[in-house]
């Protein structure tokens, strides 16, 4: 055999391979479980004590009511006269 | 490369079971190229999950400025780094099996030197072996190798010539030892 032929059964060799059933089921199970546990932590009570404890929630809180009441009191002058 | 951006896009909508799809597409490349940068078969299957899994967390990153396949294979190189850096030991290729001296001579002959291949390959630097892993066996584009390894198409030549030039030397040496027997 000439060095050529013997390369390319080498690299033919190493291309060949065999992947084990269910690989791909595999990585969708992990991405689901991912999935389930990500939307888990968005309605768990630490996200919301999280939330509640983070520094810009106050501020926040105040500017929402804020916000909430101008809007009130603008439709009320609106619409009741 | 437009079916793919097309998956993607669908995918990021929310339709999560077609990033199924991507994975059986390329599956055979992505766990072929860990395996022959780590030289580790056993665990190849695991870190090409751990590749897919952080494509799929990193999917709404991906901009779409170069193939789906190539951004993929990049993320599966740098996994294969870690997971060489974490085991701290040289990547051992898979050895052909035992060399039974009972064979005939040709089938001898092609075994000893497959073995020094690879012995010779695990033996490469790193950045040499990546780049003539992608280009040989992989059979990538220069321009993919480039985006993967982010080096210039010079220096990328330069690596896989280099390559070549180390395994072209296993094969005279082995050649030259097997006349003088």
């Amino acid at each position: 055999m000439k060095p050529e032929e013997i390369y390319d059964a080498w690299k033919k060799q190493k291309s060949e391979m065999q992947i084990s059933p269910g690989f791909s089921e595999r990585v969708m199970n992990q991405i689901d479980y991912y999935e389930q546990q990500r939307s888990a932590r968005l309605f768990s009570r630490e996200f919301f004590t999280a939330l509640i404890s983070h520094r810009f929630a106050k501020p926040a809180l105040i500017a929402g009511s804020l916000v909430i009441g101008i809007c009130r009191i603008i439709f009320v002058i609106r619409f009741s006269f | 490369m437009a079916e793919d951006n097309e998956t993607i896009q669908k995918i990021l909508q929310g339709d999560i079971e077609l990033f199924r799809l991507l994975v059986e597409r390329y599956q055979k490349p992505v766990i072929r190229m860990v395996r022959n940068l780590t030289g580790d078969a056993a665990s190849c299957e695991d870190i090409a999950q751990d590749v897919f899994f952080a494509a799929y967390r990193k999917l709404s990153s991906f901009d779409g400025s170069s193939r789906f396949s190539t951004w993929l294979f990049t993320i599966a190189r740098n996994k294969s780094l870690n997971a060489m850096k974490k085991k701290k030991t040289p990547a051992f290729h898979e050895l052909p099996e035992k060399i039974d001296r009972q064979e005939p001579s040709a089938a001898l002959v092609e075994k000893e030197l497959f073995a020094e291949l690879e012995n010779n390959l695990a033996r490469l630097p790193g950045k040499l072996k990546r780049a003539f892993v992608l280009a040989e066996m992989e059979e990538l584009s220069y321009e993919d190798i480039t985006q993967i390894e982010g080096a210039g198409a010079g220096t990328i030549r330069v690596r896989i010539s280099r390559a070549k030039e180390k395994l072209r030397a296993v094969f005279e040496t082995f050649f030259e030892k097997e006349r003088k027997l």
